[in-house]
């Protein structure tokens, strides 16, 4: 049984939608693999940390959540001058 | 007064530090709690070093461009990814800053540490007898051909410095112990594999200082030297072949093989002249003969005396500068515990006598 790539885990566990359609799948593998459990496991305490220094910084919008910042910094609108020109 | 464009793009910015931050301050907070990131903390904070790490992710130009950000996420259809992704690659981007910073940290406050890191990579890079793989940011060193035993524990510093201790020895290099400690991965059922590299690293130089306690002294320093040393001649060898190469086979018609050969020559000898601290410890005729079938001392004279002289010249003279430049001024200092300052000192001075 081959083990999951890190990358498919670590977006499993941020709920990346491309990887949800994969969701039986993964589940299945998670559900038979220490490993790779282990690996999701670590991953998504990882990522509950984050959330929760971000959260501890008080400046922050509330919106500035792992999920949510990515939307705004990387936000496709234009408006000079942007990060990806 | 600025523009909404501008406030917009400003507090994108202020959200992007905020998030960079929270990773690398997650990622830090990891690595000292499993013990990998002990002693280079200088008392500072997870959160202060999580602001070193990123500090070069937020460099501008003049401009006000992030020219890392936007070399890093140029090379991927950013349009086309998702969130998750997007957040997975800026996390792969800031724990490879915490390793460098953590790296650059241990070059500074444990220089010994750090060389037996670079000195590690290096081999791997030459041997290929391991794969290193990133796993969460943290890499790690894989035996080749290897089956993964993805449900075993993973060895800690602990296992792998009681195996290193029946079999390490004191004049082994850095290559010679990652081929023992890949025998003992591939023989061993216990534990998986794979192994971090930061696990690795000092429990190799634990060798090494046991090996310095027993022996009374200075030969840590000094074998990382020549290691080190050796290392440069190659790199050095290659750089001067590069640079030559167009004059020499180009435009002089020089048989591409010959000159090869040349360098295979002396990057020979200056390994040896290093090794047995003396200059020309070998004739150059004697170590261009291996690589020239049946080549006379005559001809050597007549065709190939003259050019392989002044290219050995020119390596010797390259390699003197970047002795001088390179981390192993460090050695001068001898910061590190355990170190003797008057051990590096002294092979300094002996390649360079040796070099002239």
């Amino acid at each position: 049984m081959k083990c999951l790539d890190e990358r498919i885990i670590e977006l499993y566990v941020l709920g990346d939608n491309e990887i949800i359609r994969r969701k039986r799948s993964i589940e299945a593998h998670l559900r038979h693999c220490q490993a790779c459990r282990e690996a999701a496991a670590a991953m998504s305490s990882f990522y509950a940390d984050v959330e929760s220094e971000l959260r501890r910084d008080a400046e922050l919008p509330a919106k500035a959540l792992t999920r949510t910042v990515p939307n705004a910094v990387f936000a496709r609108q234009p408006g000079p001058p942007t990060l990806y020109q | 007064m600025c523009g909404f464009g501008e406030y917009l793009h400003r507090q994108r910015i202020e959200e992007l530090v905020a998030l960079s931050h929270a990773l690398a301050v997650t990622a830090l907070r990891r690595r000292k709690f499993d013990g990998s990131m002990k002693d280079i903390t200088m008392g500072l904070d997870c959160t202060d070093l999580a602001y070193d790490c990123i500090a070069e992710i937020f460099h501008r130009d003049r401009d006000g461009n992030l020219l890392q950000l936007q070399a890093y996420f140029r090379s991927f259809p950013i349009e086309e990814l998702s969130n998750q992704t997007l957040l997975s690659h800026l996390r792969r981007l800031i724990a490879s800053k915490v390793n460098d910073s953590m790296f650059r940290a241990y070059g500074e406050f444990d220089p010994s540490l750090s060389k037996i890191i670079r000195n590690i990579k290096l081999a791997i890079d030459t041997l290929h007898n391991f794969t290193m793989e990133d796993r969460f940011g943290e890499s790690f060193l894989v035996p080749l051909d290897c089956v993964r035993d993805t449900k075993l524990p993973i060895g800690g510093y602990e296992e792998v410095m009681r195996e290193l201790a029946f079999v390490g020895r004191s004049t082994d290099s850095v290559p010679r112990l990652l081929s023992k400690l890949s025998l003992w991965l591939h023989q061993q059922t216990m534990y998986r594999k794979a192994l971090p590299l930061m696990t690795i690293a000092p429990a190799f130089r634990s060798v090494y200082t046991i090996r310095d306690a027993s022996e009374g002294g200075e030969k840590m320093d000094a074998s990382l030297f020549t290691e080190d040393a050796l290392i440069i001649v190659e790199a050095v060898c290659k750089e001067i072949h590069q640079e030559m190469l167009e004059w020499y086979v180009k435009r002089k018609g020089c048989d591409p093989v010959v000159f090869a050969a040349y360098f295979l020559a002396i990057e020979h000898s200056l390994r040896q002249s290093i090794i047995e601290s003396m200059p020309n410890a070998v004739p150059l005729y004697d170590c261009l003969r291996p690589h020239l079938v049946a080549l006379t001392k005559d001809e050597y004279r007549k065709e190939h005396r003259k050019i392989l002289e002044y290219l050995t010249r020119m390596c010797r003279q390259r390699l003197q500068e970047r002795l001088k430049e390179g981390d192993l001024l460090s050695m001068q200092s001898g910061q590190s515990a355990g170190r003797s300052p008057t051990a590096g000192k002294k092979e300094i001075e002996e390649v360079y006598e040796m070099l002239g």
